[in-house]
């Protein structure tokens, strides 16, 4: 089932819209945001020169940064009185980001939610389960008013308390759950403990997982666990919270909602376009929004965007599961590599733990990558031949994926430096 | 009395000065060293020893953070004679040795043998029924 005819539109008539609503945006910035009408003015662009979906290129970028600026509502472009809601980031490394929405915005919201929900077959008949945190957070209410608007009946459970939830999750005989990996991988822990077919007990039939980044391994571990089909659902508050792209059921790729959101895929260092289907950081426009409508913004998550339509039916662009983060991102050799990438390798690898550091430096003119990795305490072994194989593995392995030749060191459990509890992941001596 | 002697194994980083600060945690603790034996491998090393009190020192190290192997090996010992040490080996033809180093002593020879955990009780076995003394764990 599609929620909306605007999802399986011709390739032109997605573009037509986008080009009349991008104007319109524009328009609306510009003459009501000084922060905006500084920055067209700066690059001598006026919102009538959108003629073309690439004239977008021209527009400056947003960064979070200039919410932080302008906080708490210097970006608004609506008058207040306007304004129906707000939500914010928990601004752990300065100040949070706020975000505002009228009602039109709060009804694309549910709009693009209630195709999310769609696409993973809700509708009246089902009872979903909502374990994202209600609060500032934008997950617990996106998912849960996207809920009511297919019909569903929504259990607004919210995070923490797991036997409460699994109590709730059998009794009400929920049908779909919708929280992060990590949670629905805990919760299927938690009741395989009433023995291993604890499955029996439980209606579910698919989930919508987002929030966090997530291995292609940890999505199917969750998919496993519950014996569930897995929609991966991504947004950020700053362009509306959940409800940017979704999963459908036909490929892991995320069906972006164009109509609503213009996605570009640029190379974060110079700023340009890269071609159709190669990597690089995912810049959003908001084509819809109204209260803070925001321009090209720099979402700092890696992906790529294909525009061939799906199987599903859908004529949406999709986009790969974020494959890193762009302030990570390390060129080694031409070759991009991004700690996430890294880190799966590892992930695969045996004798070893996830504590490991990427290490940049050069050797004349060429880069060279050194990548230490903490030997795991329990798999300790006394032989040399074996950890030299453990290292020669996890060098094959690097070449294999990523295409690069790196050093691998295999250093002491608990030596690799941590700063305020998180490893530092990467360290350029290039720079 | 079991045979199998217990050595520490510890993986160490090739870096100036980190062999000190294991001796000088053993020292501080007064762990007496009966064998020591260190094997390098490019960019790291194993650190090989059988001390007095083998779940002592593990605790000892654990406690300050330092990773520690405990692996069963044999402790032969021989006369100091032209001969002796081949005749051990001879007998342990059949047997896969991993490994074998000195162990150092006044009076008598000395050594480690280590085969894998399904051999170490044949190997014993081997050993003692042609005469050749089998240290006993401390």
């Amino acid at each position: 089932m599609i929620w909306s005819k605007a999802e399986s539109a011709p390739r032109e008539v997605i573009e037509e819209t986008q080009v009349a609503r991008l104007r319109e945006t524009a328009n609306r910035v510009y003459a009501i945001n000084p922060f905006y009408q500084k920055k067209f003015d700066e690059l001598g662009i006026l919102p009538e020169d959108i003629k073309s979906i690439e004239d977008v290129k021209k527009l400056p970028f947003t960064k979070k940064q200039d919410l932080r600026d302008h906080y708490p509502f210097g970006l608004f472009c609506v008058p207040m009185t306007e304004v129906v809601r707000v939500h914010s980031s928990s601004g752990t490394t300065g100040k949070p980001t706020v975000v505002g929405y009228n009602q039109n915005d709060m009804d694309v919201w549910g709009e693009v939610m209630a195709r999310v929900y769609t696409m993973s077959g809700t509708d009246a008949n089902d009872v979903v389960h909502n374990g994202y945190g209600y609060g500032l957070f934008t997950g617990g209410l996106g998912f849960h008013y996207g809920a009511e608007h297919v019909g569903a009946t929504v259990v607004p459970a919210s995070g923490g308390f797991t036997d409460r939830q699994l109590m709730l999750m059998r009794d009400f005989g929920a049908t779909v759950l919708a929280c992060t990996p990590s949670f629905a991988l805990h919760m299927a822990e938690v009741a395989a403990k009433a023995g291993s077919d604890f499955k029996k007990d439980y209606k579910l039939k698919a989930g919508i997982f987002g929030a966090e980044p997530t291995s292609p391994g940890l999505k199917a571990e969750v998919a496993k666990a519950w014996g569930i089909q897995y929609h991966e659902v991504y947004g950020l508050s700053e362009i509306i919270g959940p409800g940017v792209s979704c999963s459908c059921e036909h490929s892991e790729l995320l069906h972006i909602f164009e109509d609503h959101f213009l996605a570009e895929i640029i190379d974060p260092k110079t700023g340009e376009p890269v071609p159709e289907g190669e990597r690089g950081e995912l810049v959003i426009t908001t084509l819809t929004k109204q209260a803070l409508p925001i321009i090209r913004y720099r979402t700092g998550d890696i992906t790529s965007i294909i525009k061939e339509p799906c199987k599903c039916g859908r004529t949406h662009a999709r986009m790969e599961s974020i494959v890193g983060r762009a302030d990570d991102m390390l060129i080694v050799n031409g070759v991009n590599i991004y700690p996430s990438q890294v880190e799966h390798v590892i992930a695969n690898a045996e004798g070893v733990t996830l504590n490991y550091q990427i290490i940049a430096d050069k050797k004349g003119h060429l880069d060279k990558l050194e990548i230490q990795v903490e030997v795991s305490d329990d798999i300790m072994t006394d032989s040399v031949g074996e950890m030299e194989r453990i290292k020669k593995e996890i060098q094959a392995s690097l070449l294999n994926n990523l295409y690069i030749n790196a050093n691998v060191k295999l250093v002491e459990p608990r030596t690799i430096e941590r700063s305020m509890g998180k490893a530092v992941r990467v360290i350029d001596k290039r720079k | 009395m079991s045979k199998r002697v217990e050595q520490l194994s510890i993986f160490l980083e090739n870096q100036t000065g980190r062999l000190h600060e294991i001796t000088q945690i053993l020292a501080d603790a007064k762990v007496s060293i009966e064998t020591i034996n260190l094997v390098e491998a490019g960019d790291f090393g194993i650190l090989r020893m059988v001390t007095n009190n083998a779940a002592n020192t593990k605790k000892i190290l654990d406690e300050k953070g330092i990773s520690v192997k405990i692996t069963p090996v044999i402790v032969v010992e021989i006369l100091d004679k032209v001969g002796c040490f081949n005749r051990v080996i001879s007998l342990l033809q059949e047997i896969d040795i991993h490994y074998t180093y000195t162990v150092n002593s006044h009076d008598i020879g000395a050594f480690i043998i280590k085969v894998a955990e399904t051999d170490i009780e044949k190997a014993i076995g081997i050993l003692e029924a042609d005469g050749v003394m089998v240290k006993d764990a401390v």
